[in-house]
């Protein structure tokens, strides 16, 4: 309990780790399931077992203050994107071939999909659509105060509000 | 076309939606989608185990070993072989009636204990702190480090008494100076570690209330209160009426006594002749979890409406605490009239209480005896006990209790010195109403310091003379207009005791006066205890006084007093300790000294009753600074009422600029630094007086012959708060000439020296009698006793530190913090997630108000500590005790977890070298006495007696393997015999308990029937004896219940055990 360090020992991340109740467990798999979505040939246990390695080897320090799902839910985010990433740069480096510009059309449409459907979720609350927008197209909040006429509480709200519903619309299988 | 910023930022979102989502929708939409959720969490939780147990350095398995199956947690078998091999090992295990062949990968080392969660030292220690809390024992205090106080061991007496008795129900009798309301707030906070609080009430005089006494020092112990004033009372009182239940709005209230009147009984007169609900109409009474009453002397008359509000309002009440000066020089009549109201149950009528006390005078003989240690003292106390076992109260409730018998049979059996010690508690326990007393006397508690006094006369000027004599013939005229009658006369007695103070603060006084500015704080400031402005009469004399005004106004600068005072001060500034603490009555006079000594350059500090807590709060800590600190202050100005609740044992010098004429208040005064923990031997006192005053002549020939600036008085409140009454009723006296009034002054004071002789005497038989001796000595000892490591604040920093970790979810303590003074950092959300679920309506204590507005609000860190003195230094910081919501909290979710196991090491030479496995018990007692407790299991009889000191100096032993389910088994035998032991002891005792109550429950019954027969059969009216036929009926309809409540408790007596911890201790040399 000393001040000096800031991040967790491994042990204290096993030990943090070994206290989890049923509904975090399934939490962590919700999050596994979603950031997985788009990776080919890998599933939500890859996922969470390449995350689980990093930080209990101490790869990826894990700095006191912040909870066990935002902290995993970043490692598995920067994880996936990087397998996204190598997925695409693959074919590249083996010459040329055809196939996986396939995957990545898929892909491509299955988020643009995601999107369309995600907006006409919100269609019926202007703000919470607003800012799903302002989130896409990555403005800042000051913008996005000005542009949607809010404030600091009303934008708090709304975004809330547009987390909810769209938390609520698309539930994830988590059937792995 | 989305670009992979666009997809990850989607992901995002939903992302963030799990994050938010609260627990119960996670598992709902899991469920919702079809997931088999049990296999999914499994799935996980192998998958975590697998990458955990990847990193740990594994103990390797041995033959007869338990294993469980990776596969099927639930498949435990025993290994009977090992056969290594340059692949894998395999293992021959015995599992489910066969020998199977495993690699050992496929295996985990079983959970021996079923349910047991592993744990470290820190989470072990955590668990034991929060069974305590959630379980509480009547060994232990609570309270011990729970308010903004300085520790002063005797006032924990009340306390400890208060948990033992089978009542909470309690009169405290205690001397001036020895903190009455600090140990109330005790009992307070005691009471509520064990039992929610929901109401309490305080009832005390109105200048009690005038000068926020109690609210004060209750915000010691985080609570706040609220004054109930007519309105206020009518409105609890019609809520009561609609909805059963005192209001929560003044559920921490506190009520002057002159409102407990006809009014409360009966009702407020409403429109027309109709009254509305009052405490005796009510259906209902409102019924709080604990009263106070303080200076409960006054309720004493039982023909009062007083004393039959206080009855009704005792009756329904939980917990009650009556408080009061002295009631032993009072007669024995009034306590018990007291005792009466306090245990209506057990002292019921006058005779009964005469017959309880019969008794009490050779049990204090046995206890002398005891204590002599004479040759054959056994012989004698047996002597004694017996006698007091034959009186007519012993025959029925001594001889036949298990404590007499357990007495009789000790007292023969001891042998040694520390066995005849021992004897003497459960011999005080045996007088009829120790358990419903607790006195300290202020020699009990022994004197601090001893008191050197300095008179400092001080003549008028010429010109001074002068005002005084006119003021004195204006006061001489006005007597014979009005006979001395009326509050005109007090308030021209308080004028003059102004001129004598200040005549530089007569001006402003009297044009106080005169435009009705005095409040009731100010009247009560100067001991004017009926508050009464006397304003309609002022009118009568307003020229007169005017003129007297102008002339106070025209004084000249040249004051011989102040003078003199400045004297002192610069005196003191010399001396290596220069602090001065000086008092007045008047603020008028406060004010001129605190212009005189800051134009003179004299760092200084002024409190009154005007001043705000916290500026009062941190003028006292300028007064404590080193003298170079340029904060420091020197001289600090106070009025009584300014300092009330301060300490000041860091000062030891005194001035009394004016002299009250209450001798409890010059106490008071004194008692500021005369107190626990004065550093010096001597504190000096300086009298200031003005020869040819009124007040002079009572200082001369009364005040300073009772010896009240010599040492401390004890005494009675009541009797010393005569004394001012007296005094002024002779001062007034304009019919005396100067030789009469001195010679009835110095006949008021040989009075009072004989009665306080009289009644040092009386007390010392009647502390006989009533067997209220303490000894300082004892009570270190008791409270050592009943102090648990478990329990102390830095046990209780782990527990919440822990808590905290595990319900936000975090690897670390967010408490911060190298001092005493901690801080708390936690994100807006996590916050939020602390925030204690609660019932609609109920009002919350300050200390909940406080943490849920930090958790609900907008700032990240709080200030905390939870240390007693940091808490009482610094108001602002948040007070973690164990009665906060936090700690709270944190026992009741430790407190419910499965057992825990732990492996230790220690290095300690005079314990046996071994692994010595342990487990650790709760008991929880059921039936009449109810308690809990822990109970440690330990084979080795050395290693049992260290047993609950190991675990300061233990550290976690990882490699050390957690005792088999074979040594477990065997501990558990121990347990069973321990506890077979105990619970037939147990209800052994609760049926001697049972069978000694309903002796007395039938002994009171039958003397409550007689009494009845009687009155039933001495009158002739047919609505009295109605009257009387029905509290017949009454009386024994009550007999029966309690006698078949007893029968219930009796049958209910068991030990009901629970393992809540178990491990390995691994002792090395």
């Amino acid at each position: 309990m000393s001040d000096e360090v800031e991040h967790l020992s491994r042990e204290e991340v096993a030990r943090l780790l070994h206290r989890q109740r049923q509904a975090d467990i399934l939490r962590l798999a919700a999050i596994a399931e979603t950031w997985v979505r788009g990776v080919p040939r890998r599933d939500a246990s890859d996922l969470l077992n390449e995350a689980l390695a990093r930080v209990l080897s101490g790869d990826r320090p894990w700095p006191v203050d912040i909870g066990l799902h935002p902290f995993l839910s970043q490692v598995m985010r920067s994880i996936a994107s990087q397998w996204r990433r190598e997925d695409i740069r693959e074919p590249l480096i083996g010459d040329g071939d055809e196939p996986n510009v396939e995957t990545a059309g898929h892909l491509d449409f299955d988020f643009s999909d995601l999107a369309v459907r995600m907006r006409a979720t919100l269609v019926d609350d202007p703000p919470a659509l607003g800012i799903f927008d302002h989130i896409l197209t990555q403005t800042s909040r000051k913008q996005a105060f000005d542009q949607l006429g809010l404030d600091a509480t009303g934008y708090d709200t709304a975004r809330r509000r547009m987390t909810r519903t769209l938390r609520r619309q698309f539930k994830t299988g988590w059937t792995q | 076309m989305t670009t992979p910023f666009e997809s990850d930022q989607i992901l995002a979102l939903i992302a963030e939606g799990i994050l938010d989502a609260s627990d119960e929708e996670i598992v709902e939409t899991a469920q919702a989608n079809g997931v088999d959720v049990a296999a999914l969490e499994k799935k996980v939780r192998e998958l975590i185990a697998a990458r955990v147990s990847g990193m740990e350095t594994v103990q390797p398995l041995r033959i007869g070993e338990t294993v469980a199956l990776r596969s099927d947690a639930a498949r435990i078998g025993v290994i009977t072989g090992i056969t290594p091999s340059n692949r894998e090992t395999r293992l021959s295990v015995f599992i489910d009636g066969r020998l199977e062949t495993l690699y050992i990968s496929q295996v985990v080392r079983a959970d021996l204990t079923p349910g047991a969660v592993r744990a470290t030292l820190s989470e072990f220690n955590a668990r034991l702190t929060a069974l305590q809390l959630a379980e509480p024992s009547i060994a232990n205090l609570y309270s011990l480090q729970a308010g903004r106080i300085d520790f002063i061991p005797y006032q924990f007496r009340p306390v400890l008494k208060f948990i033992r008795a089978d009542r909470p129900r309690l009169l405290v009798a205690d001397e001036v100076g020895v903190g009455k309301t600090i140990e109330a707030g005790l009992l307070l906070r005691e009471l509520q570690a064990r039992r929610p609080l929901r109401s309490v009430l305080i009832i005390c005089s109105k200048a009690l209330v005038a000068e926020e006494k109690w609210h004060r020092e209750m915000r010691r112990f985080d609570e706040e209160f609220v004054t109930l004033g007519s309105d206020e009372l009518r409105y609890c009182l019609d809520q009561t009426d609609l909805e059963g239940e005192w209001p929560d709005r003044y559920s921490r209230a506190i009520l002057p006594f002159s409102l407990v009147n006809d009014n409360l009984l009966q009702g407020y007169p409403q429109r027309g002749a109709v009254r509305g609900p009052g405490l005796s109409t009510l259906d209902t009474p409102p019924r709080f979890d604990l009263l106070i009453v303080d200076e409960a002397h006054n309720a004493r008359n039982s023909d009062t409406g007083l004393h039959q509000g206080l009855r009704i309002l005792a009756d329904e009440a939980e917990a009650v605490v009556l408080i009061t000066a002295t009631p032993v020089q009072l007669g024995t009549g009034d306590l018990f009239s007291l005792l009466n109201l306090l245990r209506p149950d057990l002292v019921i009528d006058r005779p009964t209480f005469e017959r309880m006390a019969e008794p009490n005078e050779t049990i204090n003989a046995a206890i002398a005896a005891i204590r002599g240690a004479a040759p054959g003292w056994q012989n004698e106390v047996i002597a004694h006990l017996g006698e007091a076992a034959a009186t007519d109260w012993g025959r029925v409730m001594l001889a036949p209790s298990p404590e007499y018998r357990n007495l009789v049979s000790a007292t023969q059996n001891a042998a040694t010195d520390d066995d005849r010690v021992r004897l003497i508690r459960p011999a005080e326990g045996l007088h009829s109403f120790s358990t419903m007393i607790s006195r300290t006397r202020r020699r009990d508690i022994g004197n601090f310091t001893s008191r050197k006094a300095r008179t400092v006369e001080v003549p008028f000027t010429p010109e001074q003379q002068s005002v005084h004599d006119d003021l004195l013939a204006l006061q001489r005229s006005i007597y014979l207009r009005t006979h001395g009658t009326g509050p005109l006369g007090f308030l021209m007695t308080t004028i003059r005791r102004q001129a004598a103070s200040s005549l530089h603060g007569l001006a402003p006084f009297l044009e106080d006066i005169l435009s009705r500015r005095l409040s009731d704080l100010e009247l009560a400031e100067i001991d004017c205890d009926t508050l009464d402005h006397g304003d309609n009469d002022i009118a009568s004399v307003r020229s007169e006084i005017a003129a007297l005004v102008v002339r106070a106004k025209n004084l000249s600068d040249d004051d011989p007093k102040l003078a003199a005072f400045l004297d002192i001060v610069v005196q003191k500034a010399g001396m290596p300790n220069r602090r001065l603490l000086a008092f007045s009555s008047f603020r008028h006079t406060l004010a001129y000294l605190y212009e005189a000594l800051r134009s003179r350059g004299v760092r200084t500090g002024l409190i009154h009753g005007g001043i705000p807590d916290d500026e009062r709060r941190s003028l006292r800590k300028a007064f404590a600074l080193a003298p170079g600190n340029p904060d420091a202050i020197d001289v600090l100005l106070s009025s009584e009422v300014g300092s009330e609740g301060l300490d000041f044992q860091f000062c030891d010098a005194v001035v009394n600029f004016d002299i009250p004429w209450n001798p409890m208040r010059i106490e008071q005064r004194i008692g500021r630094i005369d107190r626990y923990g004065q550093k010096s031997q001597t504190v000096a006192i300086y009298n200031f007086v003005t020869p040819g005053t009124v007040d002079f002549d009572i200082f001369q020939r009364c005040l300073s012959r009772i010896g009240v600036f010599e040492r401390a008085i004890g005494g009675s409140e009541a009797i010393l708060g005569e004394i001012a009454g007296r005094l002024q009723a002779v001062a007034d006296d304009f019919r005396l000439t100067d030789e009469e009034r001195q010679a009835r002054l110095q006949q008021l004071a040989d009075n009072e020296i004989r009665q306080i002789i009289e009644t040092d005497a009386l007390e010392e038989r009647e502390a006989e009698l009533f067997g209220v001796r303490i000894e300082r000595t004892r009570m270190d000892d008791e409270i050592a006793e009943a102090s648990s490591r478990w329990l102390e604040p830095a046990a209780i920093e782990r527990l919440v530190g822990l808590h905290l970790e595990r319900e936000l979810d975090v690897g670390r303590n967010p408490i911060s913090g190298q001092g005493p003074i901690k801080s708390l950092r936690l994100s807006a959300d996590a916050r939020r997630r602390l925030v204690p679920p609660r019932a609609r309506g109920t009002r919350l204590s300050l200390a909940e108000r406080e943490w849920e507005t930090w958790l609900r609000g907008d700032q990240q860190t709080l200030s905390l500590t939870f240390d007693r003195e940091a808490a009482n230094e610094d108001r602002s910081l948040s007070f973690i005790t164990p009665v906060h919501p936090l700690t709270q909290a944190a026992a009741r979710s430790f407190a419910s977890d499965e057992e825990v196991l732990v492996t230790l090491r220690i290095t300690d030479s005079a314990l046996p070298v071994g692994e010595h496995p342990f487990a650790i018990y709760q008991w929880q007692m059921r039936g009449l006495r109810e308690d809990a407790m822990l109970v440690p299991v330990v084979e080795d009889p050395q290693v049992a007696a260290a047993f609950m000191d190991v675990f300061t100096r233990a550290h976690d032993a990882p490699d050390v393997a957690p005792p088999s389910s074979s040594e477990i088994e065997g501990l558990e035998g121990w347990h069973h015999e321990m506890w077979t032991r105990r619970r037939a002891a147990h209800i052994a005792e609760a049926s001697e308990i049972a069978r000694f109550r309903r002796d007395s429950l039938e002994a009171s019954h039958r003397a409550r029937v007689a009494i009845l027969e009687e009155q039933l059969a001495a009158t002739t009216e047919e609505r009295i004896r109605r009257m009387r036929t029905g509290q017949l009926a009454r009386a024994n309809a009550d007999c029966r219940e309690s006698l078949d409540s007893l029968t219930i408790a009796e049958r209910r007596a068991d030990i009901l055990p629970r393992r809540v911890a178990s491990g390995m201790l691994r002792v090395e040399h």
